[in-house]
């Protein structure tokens, strides 16, 4: 299979906003409305196809994944068997009726309940599932690395959160300097930067 | 819906660069022109800026031709105003005009207050031209609004069941087109829809109390209600922001970033314990 980055004429590694300029303009090339008239208009349609696949390849790859799911490896109870492929396949109504027959609430009970009521957005009482599922049984990695994707992912929101307008490093640089500069000189109805 | 939608995603004014401003406010004064050409002065009323961060987020992932020009208006009579609308404005205005009417029928079968039913009566015919544009969403909105008054009657004490009426209700709204986007866009606008709803209702707590109006929180059991309800906030704008990240947002990013990575947080810091109620 052909790298995603690549198709997107990327370098690997490329940051995210990289990706969506690429995308932005490769999208926008290839769009089977831009080649209505094109003879070439199948093979236009076949790239866009591969573009939107690497984009979502990429965003949905490197991040914590864009759907919170088990990893699908087997434990030893048959009964919970049978309910984590409702799961899997995110039947998670019909996986909680289930599990709320079930007698025996062990640590994958709590987190299967968990992995439900996440993918449903109700993203607090499902937390507080996996929560116990991992207090339940501490060494089960696949418990773990759930509620590690979550907390990540809150992690990564709160230093955007306290980062922003704080300007990371490069606050003072030159860069900032002259397009405050700019503004200011838009304010008072002139340009020092002709583009912005 | 007690009045939902209120202003709770706005920008960081202060963070903005001018021109970014002047964007968001083209695009809010957009809506507004658009509700005043299509409908009448009287649904302008009904304008948020709830409204206007879905322009922003369907108007920067769809990117369709803007209609871009100066206007005096009722608000801003003196100095002319930057417009900018486009095919979502339209379509936002007609979801808007919607909303808006069925708050209204809800107050006024709730409350039996004369003013909605005024309101009502002059709202019937733009509500009837809006409603024949978006007639599947119409009724979705229907369906939903009412699967929420039942459980609001329920006094149901599952805070995350009744707010994700709201979050399914801002997942139509924000669903312009069905297309490769689409789970994505659901994703937004159900951790949007569910978001207002919390804070909401979070701000509401002792209000509600008082007028013995339903809320939530109110039903919790929980020992600290604003660490819990920070927390819960907090994890529904993670997974906003987790969401938003997903699209290919290039047009206005930094405006949609200053919403989400700081105008929207503005409320939850005000809403401090003592200011709580009277925030509005």
């Amino acid at each position: 299979m052909k790298d995603p980055y690549e198709i997107l004429g990327l370098q690997r590694g490329a940051s995210k906003e990289e990706v969506k300029h690429a995308y932005r303009i490769l999208a926008k090339k290839y769009h089977p409305d831009m080649n209505v008239d094109n003879p070439l208009a199948d093979l236009a349609e076949e790239k866009f196809k591969e573009i939107q696949q690497a984009y979502d390849d990429i965003m949905n790859g490197s991040s914590s994944s864009s759907s919170y799911t088990t990893n699908g490896y087997n434990n030893s109870n048959s009964n919970l068997n049978a309910i984590r492929q409702q799961v899997n396949v995110g039947r998670y109504q019909d996986a909680i009726r289930a599990l709320n027959s079930v007698l025996d609430r062990n640590a994958e009970w709590n987190f299967l309940m968990g992995v439900c009521y996440v993918n449903l957005g109700s993203t607090g009482q499902g937390v507080q599932f996996v929560q116990r599922a991992v207090s339940m049984e501490p060494s089960n990695i696949e418990y773990q690395n759930f509620l590690t994707q979550i907390t990540n992912m809150q992690r990564a929101y709160q230093s955007k959160t306290y980062n922003y307008g704080r300007g990371g490093s490069n606050s003072t640089d030159c860069c900032t300097q002259l397009i405050c500069a700019d503004c200011l000189c838009e304010c008072l109805g002139g340009d020092l930067i002709s583009c912005c | 819906m007690s009045d939902k939608m209120f202003g709770y995603v706005t920008i960081d004014k202060m963070e903005l660069k001018f021109k970014e401003y002047y964007s968001y406010k083209g695009y809010y004064c957009g809506l507004c022109m658009s509700l005043k050409n299509k409908y009448n002065n009287f649904s302008r009323l009904t304008l948020n800026y709830d409204m206007t961060f879905l322009i922003l987020i369907l108007s920067s992932l769809y990117e369709p031709d803007n209609k871009i020009y100066n206007s005096r208006c009722i608000v801003h009579p003196t100095k002319k105003q930057l417009i900018i609308q486009n095919d979502i404005t339209e379509y936002a205005a007609g979801i808007n005009i919607i909303l808006s009417y069925y708050n209204l029928k809800d107050n006024w079968d709730d409350e039996k207050d004369i003013k909605s039913l005024a309101a009502l009566s002059i709202l019937k015919g733009n509500f009837n031209k809006a409603r024949s544009e978006l007639v599947a969403k119409s009724e979705k909105i229907k369906e939903i609004l009412l699967n929420m008054s039942l459980l609001e009657e329920q006094n149901t004490n599952d805070i995350d069941k009744v707010s994700n009426e709201f979050g399914h209700l801002m997942e139509e709204i924000i669903l312009y087109k069905t297309d490769v986007w689409e789970n994505t866009l659901r994703k937004i606008g159900f951790f949007l829809g569910k978001y207002i709803y919390l804070l909401d209702a979070y701000e509401d707590m002792e209000k509600d109390k008082k007028n013995n109006s339903y809320n939530p929180f109110n039903n919790l059991n929980v020992e600290d209600i604003d660490k819990y309800a920070k927390e819960i906030l907090m994890l529904n704008l993670s997974f906003l922001s987790e969401a938003v990240e997903k699209l290919p947002l290039v047009q206005d990013k930094e405006i949609i970033d200053n919403i989400i990575y700081s105008g929207i947080l503005m409320k939850i810091k005000n809403t401090s314990t003592d200011e709580k109620g009277e925030s509005r």
